[in-house]
Order: structure tokens, then C-alpha cells, then sequence
């Protein structure tokens, strides 16, 4: 390798971790939508005459800093994804406790800690990762299913206090589990259709998921805020943070290990693996839930990307992955060294990014009217479906905030929501085919 | 005091904050977390160093290379046996292969999607005889092969072209040139037929020149462009013989032959290269010459076939007949084949002299010309058609090569336009159509 192959490839990590972190800022745009489109120019323009390494590298700078900067839409903007969704309600109580830039180091903390584990502990166990690998490959269907069932089952038991009678505590009982499992049906359904028919213009079918996830998880958080009495006190920029050492340390050995398992199992997301290995550790308090957050999400996303490029396992799992590998292969232990200089390059630069992007947004989201901060988000995410994915698009947001919001209404969890995904993949995996009974074939 | 985390004034001995809950005293400092990214700077920059130092991958004999390298990245290092094919569907080129050797084995390096154009972009299609270094995916099936995921690992080595002629070639026996040799040779495409496996073009009427399917595919040889003047072609030469010497026939010169006939009287004889001097077609005779020795040649199938200076190879019983001593293929085993040099071309050549089709002037060998007339005659022959072109008081003799090359429809009377070269045909000349060139017949009315 010559010097100066390494320093554009060093300039194009740069460049994706620039162009990531601009479009991360835009509440609702997914990174995957952006690489769709990156990945159609380069087809379209015949590879524009690069080594595709360097796209490569372009790409997962983009994905890294996503995985880190989507914090600030998360949580000034209120417009989660289906991983960040988790962290919702922790951030928003952070938020109104005048602690929003606190939130956000918290989780860029774990996401930094998460780079580390990819970069410096992925390698180390890579022969174990490729042994777990291939006896999870054998049971992936019962995986998944065991998922779903641990997502339905924590639903039990719900403390509802006293009631007025024995009918009224059961009815009270049963509302939120049945309006869960309501929301876990919908989303399931909703992930069928979307799996097996391409509603939206064929010429955007890559972006078929985009309208059902900002319906489901966005939009209706967005619509929550706009219905409830809801204000951003003045944000506090502190210089230290409300967490032990051993707070951050548990919650970024929980998150890497959730975010693994998600970077593992396909249909299985950041925020499902993290708040899986947050009840596996034993984890209590918003601290070290917001930390493993941040750890699982980058472990979930550059994870899949790392264990790619892993010489002996080249595992290809996320649409990162995917997209990539229409157009490369890996093969050397040369690229993986540099995709793993790649990741801690852009996840350095990416986690000032969050920190200094924070702090800006800490002294100015506090002097915008909060009903028109929500307002020109929801806006901007309209825009955004409508132009990616046109009117049906919007027509499918719209049944998917409607889900979205069943069990917001019903004080249920909104991890219901992810049977979008996981539903229809594990169906899939299970060799179940639902889509000829509903007339989609 | 204020409270660290939310900002709000709380009592100066609080340890909790009371507005949002945050503990006052243990805390984590945020430059304690910038210190904590200082690793990642270390990481960085050591993942860099050792993309930047880590060695190339050693190159493996072909034959040591087993099921358990299968899916390892390797690298070999051969020559170029096979010419490249290309697998070709509705999509386009899909899948591009050739074979190397190493001395040790073969492997077959294939190339797919993007990574063709790659290949075509930076002029790395290899030909015959051609060293190349490759890196990439190993697979063990009926075949070894390697799949080259990335061009970057595929390194062309060009050899060097030894300048011949067309005469030189034509001449040359079967031992002048090994199968391989790098040539390069200056003519005009006198003709065009197409193969399953490519097309053979004719060099000044006498070599053949076979262009693999694959260049045209990935249109790195365009016959438009090397039919419209004098090229310089590269390729590596490869003796075709039509048919193959078999056991149980002696080889000999014609010398030893004629000085000692009662030894050889009988005996099944193999003549490796003599020059057909003169043939009777009622007799079904032909006499050869080899170094001023000749000898007369029978064939029951007949002689029609070959002509006076042609270069043959023969197989047949050397036995006396009517007081003469002479060779007799009667039988299953013998014949008489003429073994010819031909070329494989390499994807490179050059265009050293331009020609223009020109109308109503001198009509020299080779010359690109346009001529009107009426026609006087013509014959559908298998692909084409052969036209008697009046013009001008007297008659040309026209060759299309193919029927796709006349626009129209012909038929007696009619005037046409050709555009076409002059060639050779048997002992005078005629102009032909080349197919897959700008040359064709057109019925004006």
C-alpha cells in the first residue's frame, strides 16, 4: 500500500463522517435512506471510476457518525428511530429536568465505549464469534421467536395498585397488556404487507421501511408532544456528569453485548438487544440505561459492519453490509485493518461532533416555541416520506402513527411497535408464508 | 451553590439535588470521557500502520492448492493459457474468465459485475501468453478457480510482440514457432466469419486471426475500426492442424524416402511439411517438394481442394504404382491436411494506415472502394451472396460475406452501391463485402 492510497482513504472516512452527521441532524432521514441513495449514483454513474474501497470507507464514515449524532434528533427533536426509541422516555424526563446535554453525553459516552469494543475487542474474540455464529445460524427462527417472547411476556406483571373492585383492577390489568399485544398485532401486520408487497413506486422499493418506521416511532412521538402541554426548560451545560465510574462501565459491558446480539440476529434491533441485556445485567437507573444505549446502537449498527470485514467470518448482517457487498467483497486482513481505523477515526470525530452539536443546541432549542419546533419536524418528515417514498408512502405513515400511538394512549410499551420487523423476518425464517392468505401474492 | 447537573440554586450542603434528583458529589468530570476518546486516537492510527505495513500475501503454487483453501483469500502467479470468455445475457457481460498456468497446475480467474468494467477501463484483459498476478477468493469445485473481487489484485504483465509478416507466417513450417509466441503482424482484414466462440478474421487473405468473443463483448476490439485500413495486430500464434498425426505412421523427410524406397516400400508414411507443386484433379494426383525432393501423392477423395503452393502435411502408404514410387491416402487414418499458423489475437492493435472508400479510381489489392452497377448475375450462397456487377462495359465479381449486409432486395437489373475491399479470389480478384465492417451491398433501385 502506497501513502497516499492511505490518506484518501483517511480523507474519504472524513468525507462520509462529514456528509453523516449533516443528514443525521435532519430528524427522521435514516442513514440507510441516504446510502440507498449513495449506492444508486454509484451504480448509476458505473463506480464513478474509484476504487471501491474508498466507497467503502465513504460509507461506514457515514454510518458511524449516524450512529452517533442521531442522538440529537432523538432528543432535542423528539423524533426517535426504532433504536433510539428506548431512549426516549429517559431523555425526555432529562430534558425537562433542564439535563438534555447531560442525556446526550451519557450516551455518546457509551457510544464511544462502543467503537472501543468494536474496534479493540471484536478482533481479540474473533474465532469465539465465528464458533457462536455458526450455532446461532442453525437456530435463528427459535432465536427470534424467543425474542418476541420475552417482548410480550415483560409485559407481566403490571403493579396497578387498588381499585374500586376486583372487576375494575382486572379490567385495569388487562387494558395496557391488551392494547400491547393490540400494538404488537398491528405492527406484525404492517411488517407482512410491507415484506411482501412493494406499495411504494417500485423505483424507491429500497426505501420500503422508511414510512412504517417514521410512522410508528417519529411521528407519533412527535404528535404525543403536540397533544400534551409539552415545554423544553433552559438547558444546563454541565461540566461533569450524574454517573459513577461503574455506572458507565455497566451500561456500555451491557450495550456492547446487546448490540452485538443485534448485530447478530437478523430482525433483532439496537434498542430490542440493549434492552434485552439491560434486564440480563440487572441494570437500574436512567444513567446506565442512556450509556448502554449509546453502546448498544454503535455496537448494533458498526458492529455489523466490523464483523463484515472480520477475516475467518465475514458475517454479513445489516443493509450496510448488504448494500456494500453488491459492489465489494471482503477479503484481506489489510481492509479490515483499515475499516477498523476508519470506524475509530470517524467514531472520535463523530463523538465531538455530538458533544459540541449538543451544547449548540442546548442554548438555542430553549428559546424556540416548542409547538413549532414539533410542528416544522413533523413538516420536515412529511417532506421527507412524501419524497422518497410519494403519497402512499404517506398513506402508510399514517396508519402506522395510528399504531404508534395505541399504546401511548394505553400507557403500554411502545417496544411493540418493532413486531414490524421482527414479525415478518421471523416468520420468514421459520419458513411461514403469510403472504398468499392475505392476498398479496 | 448551584446543582451540577440541572443548574438551579440548591442549599450549599446538598449531596442530592432536590429539583432533579442528580447526586451533587460523585460524579464523572466530562474531560475524564475526552481522555477516555484519547484511546480511540491510539487505535486509529495503529489499525493505519498496520494497513499501511501488513505484508503482501505470498504466492501459492497452483497444485498445492486443496479444498482447504477454499473461500481463503490466495494469490497465484501464471500465464495465460485460454483466451478470455465471457459469460453474456440480457444484463450484458456478467461474468468474465480466463485460464492461467503456473507450470504446476491451472486455474481458472474470474472476474463478475462491476468489477468487468473495472477491467475493461484500465486495460487489464489479458491474452494468451500474457504473464498475470492475481489475488482474490479461492473456490474448489470441478475446477480450481480463483474470483477476483477487486481489480486492484489483478496485475497484467505484458510480454513483448516480435514483429513477423504475413508472408513469414505463411511459410513458416509447423517447428518455426513455438504455441504462444507474442507476434505482432501488418495487414488488412480481407474477411469476417462469426463462431460461437468469436470470429475468425483473414489477414491479407492467408491468416487467419481468431478474435475471442469476449473482446468484441466488451468492445475492446472493434472490427468496424480494424477493417477500415492497414492494422498492426497483436496476438500469440497457434498451429492449427485440421487434423491430427496418429500412431502407427512413420515420420520421415521426402530424401530419405526416395533414397531408400525398397526400405520404406509398405510402410505407413508421415510427411510433416512439403509444398504442393503442381495436381492433376482427374487423376487425384498432387506432386510435393521438399527441399527439391518430390514426390507424387494420390488421394481417393480427390485433390480439388488444394492448390499449387500450398503447404500440406500427409499421411498415407508410401508403395510403387505403375513402375513410380508415391504416397496413397486411401485409408481411415491418412490424410493430407494443411497445417497453418494462425493468430490469437490479444486485445491490442493499431490502425498504422486509414483508408478511405473511393469511387471510380485505380482498384488495387486491398483498396476500399465504392462502386455503382447493375446486376448481371447473382447466387444465395450459404450466409451471402455472390453478384455479377456490370459496370461500365465490363463485369465485377461482388462477394457479401453476409445477407444482413445487403440493404434492399436484390434481384436481376438492379442497381446497387457497394462499398467493400478488393481481395483475392483463386488466381484474380474481386471485391467483398466484409461482414461486421462499414462495407455493404445497397439495391438503390
Amino acid at each position: 500500500m502506497i501513502l497516499s492510497y492511505l490518506l484518501m482513504c483517511i480523507l474519504f472516512v472524513l468525507l462520509g463522517t462529514a456528509i453523516g452527521s449533516l443528514l443525521s441532524m435532519l430528524p427522521g432521514l435514516h442513514v440507510y435512506n441516504v446510502i440507498g441513495f449513495f449506492l444508486l449514483f454509484y451504480f448509476t454513474m458505473g463506480g464513478l471510476g474509484m476504487d471501491p474501497m474508498l466507497m467503502v470507507l465513504m460509507l461506514i464514515g457515514m454510518l458511524v457518525s449516524y450512529a452517533f449524532v442521531f442522538t440529537i434528533p432523538s432528543i432535542y427533536f423528539s423524533a426517535p428511530d426504532d433504536s433510539t426509541m428506548f431512549v426516549l422516555m429517559p431523555s425526555q424526563r432529562y430534558l425537562k429536568e433542564r439535563k438534555g446535554h447531560e442525556a446526550v453525553v451519557l450516551i455518546a459516552t457509551g457510544a464511544l465505549i462502543g467503537v472501543m469494543a468494536i474496534t479493540i475487542f471484536v478482533p481479540i474474540f474473533m474465532n469465539v464469534l465465528g464458533v457462536i455464529w455458526n450455532i446461532a445460524l442453525a437456530n435463528m427462527h427459535w432465536i427470534i421467536g424467543a425474542v418476541i417472547a420475552f417482548m410480550l411476556l415483560s409485559e407481566f406483571p403490571k403493579d396497578f395498585g387498588r381499585h374500586k373492585n376486583p372487576l375494575h383492577g382486572l379490567k385495569e390489568g388487562w387494558k395496557t397488556i391488551l392494547a400491547g399485544y393490540l400494538t404488537f398485532f398491528l405492527a406484525g401486520l404492517l411488517g407482512v404487507i410491507t415484506f411482501s408487497k412493494t406499495l411504494i413506486p417500485a423505483g424507491h422499493a429500497f426505501q420500503s421501511l422508511m414510512a412504517p418506521l417514521i410512522g410508528l416511532f417519529a411521528t407519533s412521538s412527535i404528535i404525543l408532544n403536540l397533544i400534551s402541554k409539552y415545554e423544553i426548560p433552559e438547558q444546563n451545560i454541565p461540566k461533569s456528569i450524574d454517573a459513577k465510574p461503574k455506572d458507565i462501565v455497566h451500561g456500555s459491558v451491557a450495550g456492547s453485548i446487546g448490540g452485538l446480539f443485534a448485530a447478530f440476529i437478523p430482525a433483532v434491533t439496537a434498542g430490542v438487544g440493549g434492552y434485552m441485556s439491560s434486564h440480563a445485567f440487572a441494570q437500574q437507573g436512567d444513567k446506565s440505561f442512556l450509556v448502554s444505549m449509546g453502546a448498544s446502537r454503535v455496537v448494533y449498527y458498526v458492529g455489523a459492519i466490523a464483523l463484515f470485514f472480520l477475516p475467518t467470518l465475514h458475517l454479513r448482517r445489516g443493509a450496510l453490509a448488504m448494500g456494500i457487498n453488491l459492489f465489494f467483497t471482503p477479503e484481506t486482513v489489510q481492509q479490515f485493518y483499515l475499516v477498523d481505523a476508519g470506524i475509530a477515526l470517524a467514531g472520535i470525530i463523530s463523538f465531538f461532533i455530538v458533544i459540541y452539536a449538543s451544547k449548540f443546541l442546548a442554548k438555542t432549542i430553549p428559546k424556540v416555541n416548542p409547538k413549532t419546533l414539533n410542528i416544522v419536524v413533523l413538516g420536515v418528515l412529511i417532506v421527507l416520506v412524501y419524497i422518497m417514498t410519494s403519497w402512499v408512502g404517506l398513506l402508510i405513515m399514517s396508519v402506522a402513527t395510528a399504531i404508534g400511538l395505541v399504546p401511548v394512549l394505553f400507557n403500554s410499551r411502545r417496544s411493540h411497535c418493532l413486531a414490524v420487523i421482527l414479525v415478518p423476518i421471523w416468520l420468514n425464517m421459520s419458513g411461514i408464508t403469510l403472504a398468499p392468505l392475505l392476498g398479496l401474492w | 451553590m448551584k446543582c451540577p447537573s440541572c443548574g438551579l440554586e440548591i442549599p450549599d450542603d446538598s449531596e442530592i439535588c432536590p429539583y432533579c434528583t442528580a447526586n451533587v458529589k460523585k460524579r464523572v468530570r466530562i474531560k475524564s470521557i475526552y481522555v477516555l476518546a484519547l484511546i480511540l486516537i491510539i487505535v486509529s492510527p495503529t489499525y493505519a500502520i498496520l494497513a499501511y505495513t501488513s505484508s503482501d500475501v505470498q504466492i501459492t503454487p497452483i497444485k498445492d492448492l486443496t479444498i482447504d483453501d477454499n473461500y481463503n483469500f490466495i494469490h497465484v502467479r501464471g500465464t495465460v493459457i485460454k483466451y478470455p470468455t465471457v459469460y453474456d445475457s440480457n444484463y450484458g457481460v456478467t461474468q468474465l474468465g480466463f485460464v492461467i498456468s503456473d507450470g504446476t497446475g491451472e486455474i481458472s480467474v474470474k472476474i463478475y459485475r462491476d468489477q468487468i468494467e473495472r477491467v475493461v477501463k484500465e486495460h487489464k484483459i489479458p491474452g494468451i501468453g500474457d504473464v498475470v498476478d492475481v489475488e482474490g477468493t479461492f473456490s474448489y469445485g470441478s475446477r480450481k478457480s480463483v474470483i477476483v473481487n477487486n481489480v486492484e489484485f489483478l496485475h497484467v504483465i505484458k510480454g513483448s510482440f516480435e514483429h513477423i509478416s504475413v508472408k513469414m507466417l505463411n511459410d513458416a513450417p509447423p517447428w518455426a514457432f513455438k504455441d504462444g509466441t507474442l507476434v505482432s503482424i501488418e495487414g488488412n482484414i480481407t474477411g469476417v466469419r462469426e463462431y460461437s466462440f468469436g470470429m475468425i478474421s483473414t489477414i491479407d487473405d492467408s491468416v487467419d486471426l481468431v478474435i475471442p468473443y469476449a473482446y468484441t463483448a466488451l468492445d475492446v476490439v472493434n472490427i468496424k475500426t480494424l477493417g477500415s485500413g492497414v492494422a498492426e495486430i497483436c496476438g500469440s500464434l497457434k498451429l492449427y492442424r485440421s487434423k491430427q498425426p496418429t500412431s502407427g505412421y512413420l515420420t520421415v523427410n521426402l530424401e530419405d524416402l526416395i533414397e531408400n524406397p525398397e526400405r520404406y516400400n509398405g510402410t505407413n508414411v508421415h510427411i510433416l511439411w512439403a509444398r504442393i507443386i503442381s495436381k492433376n484433379e482427374i487423376s487425384r494426383v498432387i506432386k510435393v517438394s521438399e527441399n527439391n525432393t518430390n514426390i507424387t501423392v494420390y488421394s481417393k477423395s480427390g485433390v480439388n481442394y488444394y492448390n499449387v503452393g500450398d503447404n500440406v502435411e500427409i499421411q498415407g502408404k508410401f508403395v510403387r504404382y505403375n513402375g513410380t514410387w508415391e504416397i496413397k491416402v486411401t485409408k481411415k487414418n491418412d490424410f493430407i491436411a494443411e497445417p497453418k499458423w494462425e493468430i490469437i489475437m490479444h486485445p491490442q492493435f493499431s490502425i498504422i494506415h486509414k483508408k478511405d472508400y473511393r469511387e471510380g479510381e485505380n482498384m488495387s489489392l486491398y483498396s476500399l472502394v465504392k462502386l455503382r452497377g447493375i446486376v448481371a448475375d447473382y447466387r444465395v450462397m450459404n450466409s451471402g451472396y455472390l453478384v455479377t456487377l456490370w459496370n461500365d462495359n465490363r463485369t465485377y465479381s461482388v462477394y457479401v460475406e453476409s445477407q444482413k449486409n445487403v440493404h434492399g432486395h436484390i434481384d436481376y437489373g438492379k442497381s446497387v452501391v457497394v462499398m467493400g475491399m478488393i481481395t483475392k479470389y483463386k488466381s484474380g480478384e474481386e471485391i467483398k463485402v466484409r461482414d461486421f465492417t462499414e462495407d455493404y451491398l445497397e439495391v438503390v433501385f
